[in-house]
């Protein structure tokens, strides 16, 4: 389980995070939706460990991650693994080698352990025959999925999903979802996503968290997030320019 | 003077201070990053594990692919200076200390110094861009999501890639040059081979090419250290790496001419 609370974040005197609250609960999907510049990806970097905030904790399954050394970080960083906007992949390596990067370096596997079970993701991933290939000449779609199958190759307890399916058409995006929830059910994963997407969060999360102006607004199942009575939310969830939120 | 014009000028003259205290605090701000950036590259010298593969592969990098061009290079340095170096000797009568002139300039100060700028362009501009590119494509917080140290991994070989290979390809430089000088000193000008040799190996002592190689050393760091700094703290997309690239260029190359100067004071 991971426990937020009371998470501050400023930069150059600007507050980001205002003090934010939120529990995530182990075993379950919890969606963090918000405007985009709400503060979501510093949120995100602060859970990952990549960020520290000026005040607040993080407990990460009882421990507070914020006030550890980074080689105490580290031990917690391993249950962690991430699918990032725009993968992220390692582009002077191919996409065997992108999945096969974590166990080379971080475990003692042989070569042919570490090929079988790289090889075993990209079947699952439906990218039989690619191994090859790198970063560039694959499509945006494929990269999310090597992005996916790196991540999870090590078995992480929690995923974190920045915004797994922007830019892609509906049937990857759907491609995209099953696997997330093949792969995640397979490991007893404790996903957390990033998204703007209201449709993929009505449907793959269990829980739902609104993040506006740098607080935790609003949260619940993906219905009573849909029968929130905050005008934010309710504006956000059906996208009318009429409402609290002003872009102009 | 009018008071309207005082009242200006006193206000000119405080946001121009203004401007200056900003600028030095920026460049303190910076300077302070750098060695932070320093200090945490060698807090990874010796973390295990210790990636010898990694700084094998940086040094055929910075090595064997800068081999060509630091020929080249040599070669024309050596042949201009022993050029250059004829006739303002040829002046006091003194055309068979050429072979001097050409291995004490070529070892001593211009393969050093020429050979890190080259280097720097070809090698060092390469890192920043790499680096660069790998942070704006977030593929470094990749690197640290996975606990895999990213100064570790990417910075710390290729630094040590630089400061094991700069000696070799500046000896390789000197040698080039020296031999090339003797190309036009014996065959273009007429001094005979037995005099440019003699005085180019009689005038070399050991103090000229350990100096020689300790600023190489220096240099091969400066230019790695510079050059990484900039590709690990680029933003702002393209435009960013560009500038990164540009600057990192600009300030290992100066860096090495200033540091030229005083460690030149400090070995002669």
């Amino acid at each position: 389980m991971i426990e937020i609370i009371d998470l501050k974040k400023s930069f150059n005197g600007q507050e980001v995070l205002r003090g934010v609250n939120l529990t995530i609960n182990k075993g379950e999907t919890t969606t963090i939706i918000g405007r985009s510049g709400g503060g979501k990806s510093v949120l995100l970097k602060h859970l990952i460990g990549v960020l520290r905030p000026d005040s607040g904790s993080i407990i990460v399954d009882g421990e507070d991650i914020t006030k550890m050394s980074n080689k105490e970080l580290v031990k917690v960083k391993r249950k962690f693994g991430m699918v990032f906007q725009f993968a992220a992949l390692f582009d002077s390596m191919t996409v065997l080698d992108n999945i096969a990067f974590q166990m080379r370096e971080l475990s003692a596997m042989k070569e042919s352990e570490i090929l079988a079970q790289a090889g075993e993701m990209l079947k699952r991933i439906g990218m039989e025959g690619m191994e090859d290939k790198y970063p560039d000449e694959i499509s945006g779609g494929m990269a999310k999925r090597v992005g996916l199958a790196r991540a999870l190759v090590m078995r992480p307890e929690y995923m974190f999903f920045d915004e797994p399916t922007t830019g892609l058409d509906p049937i990857v995006e759907n491609t995209i979802h099953q696997l997330m929830m093949t792969c995640t059910a397979d490991t007893t994963c404790t996903d957390i996503v990033i998204s703007h997407n209201i449709g993929e969060v009505m449907k793959i999360s269990d829980k739902v968290a609104m993040l506006h102006e740098g607080e935790i607004i609003d949260s619940g199942t993906p219905d009573e997030i849909a029968e929130s009575d905050n005008s934010v939310v309710r504006q956000f969830l059906t996208g009318s320019p009429d409402g609290p939120i002003q872009i102009y | 003077m009018p008071d309207k014009f005082k009242s200006n000028y006193g206000a000119g003259r405080v946001r121009f201070l203004a401007y200056i205290g900003s600028v030095s605090i920026g460049i303190l701000r910076e300077m302070g990053r750098m060695m932070l950036f320093f200090v945490q590259f060698l807090g990874t010298i010796c973390q295990r594990p210790l990636r010898l593969r990694r700084i094998v592969m940086e040094m055929h990098f910075i090595g064997v692919k800068s081999l060509f061009v630091i020929i080249l290079v040599g070669s024309f340095a050596g042949m201009v200076l022993a050029l250059q170096g004829y006739y303002a000797l040829r002046v006091f009568g003194s055309e068979a200390l050429l072979g001097s002139a050409v291995s004490l300039g070529l070892v001593r100060e211009l393969g050093p110094v020429l050979g890190a700028l080259m280097v720097g362009a070809r090698a060092g501009s390469a890192m920043t861009a790499e680096i660069g590119i790998m942070k704006i494509s977030e593929q470094i917080l990749a690197l640290d999501v996975m606990t895999i140290n990213p100064l570790k991994y990417l910075v710390t070989p290729k630094i040590i890639g630089a400061i094991l290979v700069l000696p070799l390809l500046i000896s390789i430089f000197d040698v080039v040059g020296i031999f090339s000088g003797y190309a036009v000193a014996v065959g273009l000008l007429g001094i005979s081979h037995g005099s440019y040799m003699d005085a180019a190996t009689s005038a070399l002592v050991f103090q000229d090419v350990s100096g020689g190689l300790v600023k190489a050393v220096v240099f091969g760091f400066i230019l790695s250290w510079v050059c990484c700094y900039k590709g690990y703290n680029c933003e702002h997309g393209a435009k960013g790496v560009s500038n990164a690239t540009t600057e990192a260029v600009v300030m290992a190359s100066v860096l090495i001419f200033v540091v030229d100067y005083f460690l030149t004071s400090f070995l002669l």
